[in-house]
């Protein structure tokens, strides 16, 4: 390490303290495996659904998302390993050398079929368009289990004037507590509670959202694959027969028509309000809501906001998940990073800066975007 | 990480609960000092930041028990206190206090009564004693005597060998715990309202070891030598009758030939999946070098329907448990061992806990054990009333504060474990074989039994047979000679089933009584010996109903993690309930179908034993009898 500590660019403050010596990664190896009977390198470390991937190989997944710790507990991705007595699930298993997978065999097919049926003979799936096409692959017939099955049927939860809950929706696939936790916003508002067949998401003792821990980054939303949790207009305009979903499957540029819809100011400004009680330390970044507040007219979904300071800088982090119904609800997340200075007084400049780079951002590639962007203090 | 509290505050009472617990929990030499990461991780960083406050998570289960003891129901305030002592985010905490049978997070009367109407019970009379108590109660999960109780049924509490059971809890500034069993309408109901007065007593009535272990030839028995026979308070009657002779022993061989003999023993795990208990030391040990903790922790979670084993030797012997465990610690390199007990086995809990007091007191736990230079201390911790968490890698999120749910394999506890460090978990027999193993040596232990089950076994026999108990014996006797020594069948005398190794086993029929209690014969047979449940029914128990009993206990004990195991368990009740109305879907041809395609991705599916298990010993007995006609 260098005595003159050197920032990568001149737009990225110098951290205070030493940067911590980060060890160079051994090597990774090859790693050779079979799937259905055909050969395939990976690096050490893959999944066997990543491996699968390279052979374009589809494999259905609920509870996956690349940008959260694989807890594999919806079981649609398992597959057969040769000397494994049970199946496996892709999304974590790491490939091993000489490992032999089967994703199409009988035994495959049968249990992602009955887990399909499992899931759509307890849980409304009417908005969970992936599950409904893995479902129509698999042949699944939810309704072998009778009129009486006992399914997790409750009234929808609107406490507040950004996201609905309908828990009736829910599959239990942990991806929104990961996202409000350790994986994205270290917020903790929602967590699993209960227990068995009465599992369910909740805030402590099922507080409304507006009493809890919740900041509204959005991240819940942004994850859900079914539709449990969803914006409120969205969820409005479904109930009023308005939502028309093939618009919203043209990416960000379709969502510029919402521009400028009254909730984009007022829910920031319940969330302002929510916070006002608190010590400083503990709201969240006014100015940085202010910034994104006017640069929210750009997007339909919920955005969120993160800040750390580092050193003398602070990293306003902000993520837009795609809103519900884009790319089947399990897309990537846009991430961008701003490194300001104490000194970098939010102006309006700052936000037109914002605004701009927003703009040739989804305006220049509408599928896989940078994942970070360096924006100018 | 922002902790957010709501508005609502604890009262008096449960912070003075709460701190009192907290207080006794970090002066315990067995978790004081307790840093939760590793001193050096692979990466040379050293997390610090926030670390003091939220290494207390692994205490949140102790501390939900300290105010559900106190208050008798944790309240929303008294769940912010805790979170806020121990960094737990309130939605983590409840999630968490959720999970858990024995914890209520709605205002409950201070004494619950819990009747067993679980599988054995029903063969003792448990659905008469239900009836007479809802007569004298009222109905169950409504408050009676005086507002201040509540009675309720429950799973296996694990006194089957003293069908039917019941447990009383009375929280309060003196908590008190209670078992019956036998157990009467009337006296549950005197004991009931005595707890609600305040009058029950303090002391402890113990357990006749005799009538839990009735077998003949006492002085042939090693595993059950000293249960009845020593004051199991006493350190000193322990020494007297040879134990921590292997200890000793141990530290004159050195970790690796503890370890040697230990795999030549070929010793397997007694708590059900039977894996070569040396195996896993060895796997522990070869980390030595890591600069890693190890932890060693002993299963006593036994919670499968029928067993009671564990819950004898921990009541009658805990010295072995305490030195089987020393020995294993020293053999892995761990100086820091849990005994994970379940939250039903109160005296179980009492006489460990005395025991491991006397074990510090005399050096035989603590810093530099018998002169030795080696450290290793022990700390109990109770389940709250989940199966799973006899599912190890349930059991260690249970421990570290997390909900019991289990962990997916690969990584398994030896590389990853408790606080994702290398861990050995054994059951409390496989534990109390270990001395026996380094006083005889290996080998010689290997002798015993047969050429692929090698020892001795301890079988929990139960429902309709003359002497129900705890029985040893050397692997290779049969079902049959079991059966005989347990004085025969009792109940009409004329046997119908027996379900071999509990819900997660399988049921036999009487053709197949000479099949021999070991790994490979039972295996031969298409089942298994499981927890060492040996469960008999004569000809006048409804087998149907056995059998929704099992299907109620799975759907009831499932974690609800994965899809199949939280939908197919309540999915395969539903189902026996349609067979048992004699309402099929269709024919009971497409029912029975159904279930077979249930069970088989039940079985493929699920992350853990429980759900992989959860129609075994349904499908066996439906393959056996023609049921459901």
């Amino acid at each position: 390490m260098s005595e003159q500590l050197q920032a990568p660019s001149p737009l990225i403050p110098i951290p205070r303290a030493p940067a911590p010596e980060i060890p160079v990664p051994a090597a990774r190896r090859d790693v050779q495996i079979t799937i259905d009977g055909k050969r395939v390198t990976v690096l050490e470390g893959a999944t066997i659904l990543d491996a699968a991937k390279t052979l374009g190989i589809e494999t259905p997944t609920l509870c996956f998302l690349e940008t959260l710790t694989p807890v594999n507990v919806c079981r649609v991705c398992v597959v057969q390993v040769e000397g494994s007595r049970p199946l496996v699930p892709a999304c974590s298993r790491k490939v091993e050398e000489g490992m032999v997978v089967w994703t199409d065999s009988e035994r495959v097919r049968l249990s992602r079929r009955v887990v399909l049926e499992f899931l759509a003979s307890s849980v409304d799936v009417s908005t969970a368009l992936q599950l409904q096409a893995y479902m129509k692959r698999y042949e699944a017939r939810p309704e072998k289990f009778g009129p009486r099955a006992a399914t997790v049927v409750q009234p929808p939860k609107i406490d507040n004037e950004l996201y609905v809950r309908d828990y009736s929706k829910c599959i239990l696939c942990y991806k929104c507590a990961e996202a409000c936790g350790v994986d994205a916003q270290n917020t903790f508002a929602i967590g699993v509670a209960g227990r068995g067949f009465h599992a369910h998401i909740a805030t402590e003792f099922e507080i409304p959202l507006t009493d809890s821990a919740c900041v509204y980054c959005g991240n819940c939303i942004g994850v859900c694959p079914t539709g449990a949790l969803m914006g409120k207009i969205e969820y409005d305009m479904r109930a009023a027969g308005t939502w028309d979903e093939s618009r919203q499957t043209r990416g960000m540029r379709a969502n510029r028509a919402l521009a400028g819809r009254p909730n984009c100011e007022s829910q920031f400004a319940a969330r302002s309000l929510r916070h006002a009680g608190q010590p400083v330390h503990q709201r969240p970044l006014r100015l940085a809501i202010h910034t994104i507040s006017q640069m929210t007219p750009l997007l339909s979904g919920p955005t969120t906001c993160g800040r750390r300071a580092e050193g003398q800088s602070e990293t306003l982090s902000i993520l837009f998940p795609p809103p519900h119904g884009s790319g089947g609800g399990i897309t990537q997340f846009v991430r961008l990073f701003a490194f300001f200075t104490p000194a970098t007084s939010f102006t309006s400049s700052t936000s037109t800066k914002c605004d701009t780079l927003l703009d040739n951002m989804f305006f220049t590639s509408s599928r896989r975007l940078q994942p970070v962007q360096q924006l100018p203090a | 990480m922002d902790l957010h509290l709501n508005a609502a505050k604890a009262s008096a009472e449960e912070r003075v609960a709460m701190d009192a617990a907290l207080k006794q929990l970090e002066s315990s030499p067995g978790d004081a000092s307790l840093t939760v990461t590793s001193d050096g991780q692979a990466d040379g960083n050293v997390p610090t930041n926030g670390l003091p406050t939220r290494s207390k998570r692994h205490l949140l289960l102790p501390v939900l028990h300290a105010i559900q003891e106190r208050v008798g129901w944790i309240s929303p305030g008294a769940l912010n206190y805790a979170s806020l002592q121990l960094g737990v985010p309130p939605a983590e905490a409840h999630g968490v206090a959720s999970f858990y049978e024995k914890f209520s997070l709605a205002p409950k009367p201070p004494v619950v009564a819990r009747a067993c109407d679980d599988i054995a019970c029903m063969t003792r009379g448990a659905g008469a004693l239900c009836a007479e108590l809802e007569r004298k109660l009222g109905p169950a999960g409504k408050p009676c005597s005086l507002g201040k109780a509540i009675w309720q049924r429950s799973s296996c509490l694990g006194l089957c060998e003293r069908a039917p059971a019941a447990l009383i809890t009375a929280a309060g500034e003196k908590p008190r715990e209670r078992v019956i069993a036998p157990a009467y309408a009337e006296s549950i109901a005197s004991a009931v309202l005595d707890a609600a007065t305040g009058k029950l007593p303090d002391e402890i009535d113990t357990l006749n070891a005799k009538v839990s272990v009735p077998q003949d030839g006492r002085s042939q028995l090693r595993l059950l030598r000293r249960v009845g026979q020593v004051d199991p308070a006493s350190l000193e009657d322990y020494r007297r009758l040879g134990g921590y002779e292997a200890l000793r022993r141990a530290f004159e061989w050195g970790p690796e030939r503890v370890i040697r003999e230990a795999i030549e023993s070929k010793l397997l795990g007694r708590g059900g999946a039977a894996f070569p208990a040396g195996k896993k030391w060895e796997a522990v040990h070869q980390q030595r070098e890591s600069n890693r903790p190890h932890y060693v922790i002993c299963n006593a979670d036994e919670s499968e329907q029928g067993t009671f084993k564990d819950r004898i030797l921990m009541e009658g012997d805990p010295f072995a448990v305490l030195e089987g465990m020393t020995i294993a610690a020293f053999a892995v390199g761990a100086k820091r061992g849990y005994i994970y007990i379940r939250g039903e086995y109160p005296y179980a809990t009492q006489r460990l806990e005395q025991a491991i007091h006397a074990a510090r007191a005399q050096n035989f736990l603590g810093e530099d054990i018998g002169g030795r230079g080696f450290t290793f201390d022990i700390e109990i911790r109770r389940g709250a009333g989940a199966y799973i968490c006899g599912e190890e890698t349930a059991l260690f999120n249970s421990i570290e504060g997390y909900r019991g749910e289990p962990r997916n394999k690969p990584p398994f506890p030896t590389q990853s474990g408790l606080f994702r460090e290398p861990t050995v978990v054994n059951n409390v027999e496989t534990l109390v074989n270990v001395p026996e193993i380094i006083l005889n040596g290996g080998a010689a232990y290997a002798r015993i039994g047969t050429a692929n089950s090698s020892g001795y076994r301890l079988f929990c026999v139960s429902g309709h047979v003359v002497r129900p108990g705890v029985y040893e014996l050397p692997f290779g006797p049969t079902i049959r000679d079991l059966i005989e020594m347990a004085g025969g069948v009792g109940g009409t005398g004329r046997l119908q089933a027996v379900l071999l190794g509990g819900a997660a086993g399988s049921f036999v029929s009487p053709k197949e009584l000479d099949t021999p209690l070991t790994f490979e014969g039972t295996r031969a047979i298409g089942a298994t010996l499981g927890s060492g449940v040996v469960m008999l029914f004569d000809d006048s128990v409804d087998l149907e109903q056995i059998l929704l009993r099992i299907a109620a206990f799975f759907r009831s004990e499932t974690c609800g993690q994965c899809v199949p195991c939280r939908v197919g368990t309540i999915r395969q009740e539903e189902l026996l309930q349609r067979l048992i109305a004699r309402k099929p879907l269709g024919s009971k041809e497409q029912e029975s179908a159904l279930l077979k395609e249930m069970a088989q991705a039940m079985r493929d599916a699920s992350i853990c034993g429980l759900g992989q298990t959860a129609s075994g010993a349904i499908l066996s007995a439906m393959d056996r009898w023609s049921l459901f006609l």
